[in-house]
């Protein structure tokens, strides 16, 4: 019984593959329209907006005193506000957010911190979540054949996720199958949101290089603008 | 072992055998938030849930805000809460009653050994209140928590709710929870409640033990465009949001309605098995299916970090009935280690540490506790699988793989089928295709035998085989460093951080086994320039011999872990001591390759070649390195496009700069002997910056072999002072033929030359000297000369051409030597009376001269003779061949200028004569005369005459002079 099933049932799939193939996707609004930020220049400026320390470094140490903190010890690279270059700066986060152990830094870690400003008792964590510890990532190295370097970037997909889009749906399906499938979720990584705000090297649509990640020196450019802008603003 | 623990396990082993079973008994099943493993935990495998099916939450009693009074936000908790409170699990979630007291800053702080609450709401509590709800009006609490302006509204996306699971005893159980809602985050709109409600349901779904979901993620990532069914099958457990406006409950279907997925796992955690169920209840397998297997390479190991999904289709519909939309998933691997140690960090004896089983055989295993039947008795169940979206990490992390996401091994399989009834299970094992499949780790050494690191410095292995570790040995001298880089590579070879998280370890070969890296680590992966690298820089005072580890940051190992490994070392240079003008050098070492730049003292040298094992380069100066005395340098290999550096500190010697005697130029090759080379002996004295000449220095000059004169002194010997440029010159004069040898000797220094001298000699050869021509003719003749030097090539000179005696001109007067050394001009002679001599001569260099004669041949001493042609006998169609005579005098010797006359006639043919009678004679059919000058071999060229196509005989005559005659016949037969 099971048996002839299964050979039924490939026959089936071969019929229902190639329907599916044949079948265009129509789009049906279904949500609401966006409103708000509309970009991830929005965001990143929206959380920079709500940050009282910002800079990027990298994590020297991870300490866990017992004492309801977890101390983040960062060597600040490039300071905007709130902090000096060069000197070392501890956040000191609730114990809580580090429920389960789940580690939220790793020592070495490289990342672009948009810091709440400490509360009384000394604690503090990024706007927006972890959102706000936003990942600098290495470049690429350059190649014997002769390929140009990249220098590193900062990666802002989950920046590019908080970005505000219509929620629509198709009327039918695409179905994803196989690599297909993975395809789309490794192409995904860049559709989250708006277009990228600094497409590095070979373009957006390079695998290797996928949207939504923008050069250090663009992205602290941007922050050092902002920053300016806010103290000269009457 | 606690009964949990013999249940799971027990169930599990019928898993491996179970296809087409009917469950009977409870089960475990992936989608848990924490699942237990050593060392904090005493149980191992298990998901982590509450210590009771019950617990209670407790409210604050105060207000939430001014827009928010107590007893609404109580109805807020109980709406969010009770969407957990499903027939097919055992949990019950409730409300216990209220807190002691509202909670505010005011009685709220951060004490020596962490937050205080008030004393009811914190963990010790746990038996009375097991989940706090705080009420937090003014946000000073969130602030207090997360930082000054964490509660402001427009955070509240992130902090509106806050949780915090504060107990989690080691028996693998949750104790107690803290719940804060920000009451900031609500106002005049009732969206606001709304959506904070909808965290505040999220956040019990953490607090109650389950982990994120990827099913439909495509209704996240927007690819392929989703459809209203899959947003209703998109768990209310995804990572993160979607943002379609103000408030994120809005951008999903029904937001307070669990979906299967998280149906599935919440039964996976408080699971109600067969025939269990209290009333309200009902089994969490009824009318369900459970999908359980394994995600596998082809070598058996089980492939973490795989999503595997669901699918239904109703039992008797056409295909068409399918649905689009996965119906539950679970991650393979869910259960097993989440972080191994590494022999570079330790062991990982954390919380963190401690999350899933070591059990081997949950590496690739996958649990789909509840797909819901579709109606009718059995339905088909799909599965399929996919990589987790790479932003789901850390906080977001969907599986086992927190830190990063590990890309699957291969391509999707085909979608399998099982037709499933109510309580059935199913076992399926997954072979990705194209996985891959070889774990060549075998030549990798052990921490105790490590294996001798690749000669070349460069290297490609895999870290295969869970827990793997690669380890190599490796001497290095004292006052050098090194630089380990390693690169994770995708199964094409690619650099990726997708696979594995490479860490680099350095021990000193005396280490204790199992120690942590004596000499250097790099514990964190990708701290390199390059995608996917890892790299370590370290320096070694004194020679040492060391053990490398390579590793994967979580301890993991498996067939697609790829890696590129290289050792960037540079050992010695060779020579170590060069002057101070600087010089050219061989550094020694491994893991060089093209383009790497070498520095002294931070000073680039010229590099004229790589291999993977040496690298020649010029050094600078000592002067570039912007020092006057000796020192010892550091010599550095560096690589700019990884950063990768390898250091020879106080490497390389620079002598003292002193003046310096240096040649400047000396004859070389041939010299003639008696004649002044051309290129003077010259040598400088520059003072010890290379720069500054010296001026007044004497210097001697000498032939250590041959005899010499230079032409400064006059002498063999000569003795000068150098000039304002440091110099001192003089031109040399050979003596005799042989080898010289030169030296010039002054206090800073000797220089030498060596060059051959030669007596030259020269000659001039006439090609023809004698040449005759018949008296009274006017006769033009090429003269040629050919003229030698033994020290030189002669072509290109100029030869005179001149009359020495008698009537003879020469045109051109002067002519040039050809590449075979022969000049030559055109001699018009005559006349001359017999026995006369005209003379001419040609001269080379002016006084190397050949004589050329002419004399005349009186007409009676004229002959002629035939050379060739003589005797032809040809067919009527045939064509007689010149004959060729020389004219001569009577010692035979050629004449030139001589005029043959010439006489033909043409006979008809005729037969041979009869036997009787007369012969008859044959009719003339030509006849002709005419003469032609003999050339200056005496030769001239006649054509016999004929009639074409007659046959006939061709009689010819030839006389030169007064005694010059002959007769030739010639035959055309028919």
């Amino acid at each position: 019984m099971s048996h002839w099933l299964r050979v039924s049932f490939g026959l089936r799939v071969l019929v229902l593959a190639s329907g599916l193939a044949a079948g265009v996707a129509c789009a049906q609004t279904a949500g609401v329209t966006a409103s708000g930020p509309e970009t991830v220049v929005d965001i990143l400026r929206e959380f920079s907006g709500q940050a009282a320390v910002i800079f990027a470094g990298q994590v020297l140490a991870v300490r866990q005193p017992g004492t309801g903190v977890v101390e983040v010890e960062f060597r600040v690279d490039e300071a905007i506000r709130g902090c000096s270059t060069g000197a070392p700066y501890v956040l000191r986060e609730w114990d809580g957010l580090w429920v389960g152990g789940a580690p939220r830094y790793r020592v070495g870690q490289r990342l672009l911190m948009l810091l709440h400003a400490p509360s009384a008792a000394g604690m503090s964590s990024p706007v927006g979540g972890l959102d706000g510890a936003i990942p600098i990532r290495q470049g690429s190295a350059a190649t014997e054949s002769g390929g140009a370097a990249q220098p590193p970037y900062v990666d802002l997909r989950w920046l590019g996720a908080r970005v505000p889009r219509k929620v629509e749906y198709a009327a039918q399906p695409t179905r994803r199958v196989g690599a297909a499938a993975r395809a789309a979720v490794v192409a995904a990584e860049g559709c989250v949101g708006a277009a990228p705000i600094v497409v590095m090297g070979g373009g957006g649509e390079s695998s290797s290089v996928p949207s939504q990640q923008a050069s250090v020196d663009a992205v602290m450019g941007m922050l050092k603008g902002w920053e300016r802008a806010q103290h000269e603003a009457p | 072992m606690r009964l949990r623990e013999v249940n799971w396990w027990f169930r599990r082993g019928f898993f491996v055998v179970a296809c087409w079973l009917v469950a009977g008994a409870e089960v475990w099943a992936g989608g848990p938030r924490w699942v237990t493993g050593p060392p904090y935990f005493t149980q191992s495998g298990t998901p982590v849930v509450w210590y009771t099916n019950s617990p209670q939450y407790f409210t604050d009693p105060g207000n939430l805000s001014a827009s928010v009074n107590h007893a609404a936000a109580d109805a807020l908790v109980a709406a969010a809460a009770n969407v957990w409170n499903v027939p097919t699990a055992s949990l019950a979630l409730t409300q216990g009653g209220l807190l002691a007291e509202h909670v505010s800053g005011a009685n709220t702080f951060l004490g020596p050994s962490g937050v205080m609450f008030p004393a009811d709401v914190a963990s010790s509590n746990y038996q009375a209140v097991q989940i706090a709800v705080i009420y937090d009006s003014d946000g000073s609490i969130t602030d207090l928590l997360l930082g000054n302006g964490a509660s402001d509204p427009t955070s509240c996306l992130q902090n509106g709710v806050t949780e915090d699971v504060d107990s989690i005893v080691p028996a693998g159980y949750i104790e107690h929870a803290v719940l804060m809602l920000n009451g900031r985050c609500t106002g005049s709109d009732p969206a606001q409640q709304t959506q904070m409600q909808y965290q505040l349901m999220r956040a019990f779904g953490r607090v109650l033990g389950l982990g994120w979901s990827q099913t439909n993620d495509n209704v996240f990532t927007g690819s392929p465009q989703p459809t209203f069914n899959q947003a209703m099958y998109w768990p209310v457990m995804h990572p993160i949001d979607i943002l379609c406006g103000k408030y994120t409950y809005q951008c999903m279907p029904q937001p307070f309605v669990l979906r299967p997925d998280d149906l599935s796992a919440l039964a996976e955690l408080y699971f109600i098995a067969q025939g269990t169920a209290p009333p309200g209840k009902m089994d969490s397998g009824l009318n369900a299916n459970l999908m359980t297997g394994q995600v596998q390479f082809p070598n058996g190991q089980g492939m973490q970090g795989v999503n595997v999904l669901a699918r239904r289709w109703a039992q008797f519909t056409a295909p068409s009935a399918i649905e689009d939309w996965y119906t539950a998933s679970s991650v393979s691997g869910f259960i097993f280690r989440q972080s191994n140690g590494n022999p570079v960090a330790g062991a990982d004896t954390s919380f963190a540490g401690s999350q899933g089983t070591e059990g081997q055989g949950e590496e690739g295993y996958y649990l789909i506790e509840r797909v819901p039947m579709l109606p009718g008795g059995w339905q088909v169940v799909f599965l399929e699988t996919e990589p987790i979206n790479p932003l789901y990490t850390g906080a977001y992390a969907v599986g086992p793989y927190v830190s990063n996401t590990v890309e699957p091994s291969g391509s999707d399989p085909m979608v399998e089928e099982e037709v499933l009834v109510s309580y059935a299970w199913s076992w399926w094992t997954f072979g990705q295709i194209g996985a891959a499949s070889g774990c060549n780790a075998g030549g990798d050494g052990t921490e105790s035998s490590p294996a001798a690191a690749n000669g070349l410095g460069w290297w490609a292995a895999m870290l295969c085989g869970y827990g793997h570790s690669a380890w190599s040995s490796l001497s290095v001298k004292g006052g050098r460093s090194l630089t380990v880089e390693v690169t994770a590579e995708d199964e094409q070879g690619f650099a990726t951080t997708a696979k594995a998280m490479p860490v680099i370890g350095i021990w000193n070969a005396t280490d204790a086994l199992g120690s942590l890296p004596g000499v250097a680590g790099a514990g964190e992966a990708f701290n390199g320039q390059g995608t996917g690298m890892t790299t370590l820089t370290t320096s070694f005072a004194q020679a040492d011999q060391l053990r490398i580890a390579i590793a994967d940051e979580r301890g993991d190992g498996r067939p697609d872990f790829n890696y590129q490994a290289r050792v960037l070392y540079a050992d010695s240079v060779s020579p170590a001591a060069v002057r101070s003008a600087g010089g050219v050098v061989t550094i020694t070492g491994m893991g060089f390759r093209t383009g790497n730049a070498v520095l002294v003292n931070g000073v680039a040298a010229t590099v004229s070649s790589w291999t993977a094992n040496t690298i020649v380069a010029r050094v600078p100066s000592l002067n570039a390195l912007g020092s006057s005395t000796a020192l010892t340098a550091d010599v550095t290999v560096e690589d700019l496009s990884t950063g990768g550096t390898t250091v020879m500190t106080q490497a390389l010697s620079y002598s003292a700069p002193v003046p310096a005697l240096s040649l400047l130029s000396a004859p070389s090759g041939t010299v003639i002997v008696g004649q002044q080379a051309g290129v003077p002996f010259a040598v400088q004295v520059l003072g010890g910056d290379g720069v500054t000449p010296v001026v007044g220095k004497a210097v001697t000059f000498s032939a250590t072999a041959g005899t010499v004169t230079f032409a400064a002194c006059g002498a063999a010997v000569c003795t000068l002072r150098t000039n304002a440029q440091g110099i001192a010159s003089t031109f040399v004069t050979a003596g005799a033929a042989g080898a010289i040898a030169l030296q010039a000797v002054g206090v800073d220094g000797t220089a030498t030359a060596l060059f051959n001298a030669v007596v030259q000699v020269r000659t001039a050869v006439a090609v023809q000297a004698m040449e005759y021509i018949a008296a009274g003719s006017t006769f033009g003749w090429t003269a040629q000369m050919g003229i030698a030097d033994n020290t030189v090539s002669t072509v290109g000179v100029a030869v005179n051409w001149q009359t020495i005696s008698g009537p003879v001109v020469e045109s051109p007067g002067q002519s040039l030597a050809n590449a075979a050394g022969v000049a030559e001009t055109l001699a018009t002679v005559g006349p001359l009376a017999g026995g006369a001599q005209a003379v001419f001569s040609g001269c080379a260099w002016t006084s190397v001269c050949a004589e050329f004669t002419v004399r005349g041949v009186d007409a009676a001493a004229l002959r002629v003779a035939v050379v060739s042609g003589g005797g032809q006998t040809i067919s009527a169609g045939g064509s007689f061949s010149p004959v060729v005579v020389q004219v001569t005098d009577a010692a035979s010797h050629p004449v030139a200028g001589a005029v043959v006359g010439i006489y033909q006639t043409v006979d008809a043919w005729q037969p041979a004569c009869p036997d009787r009678g007369r012969c008859p004679i044959a009719p003339v059919l030509a006849s002709s005369q005419g003469s032609a000058t003999s050339d200056a071999n005496g030769l001239v060229t006649v054509m016999p005459e004929q009639i074409s196509g007659v046959a006939g005989m061709t009689n010819l005559a030839l006389s030169v002079g007064t005694q010059g005659f002959v007769a030739l016949s010639f035959q055309t037969v028919p």
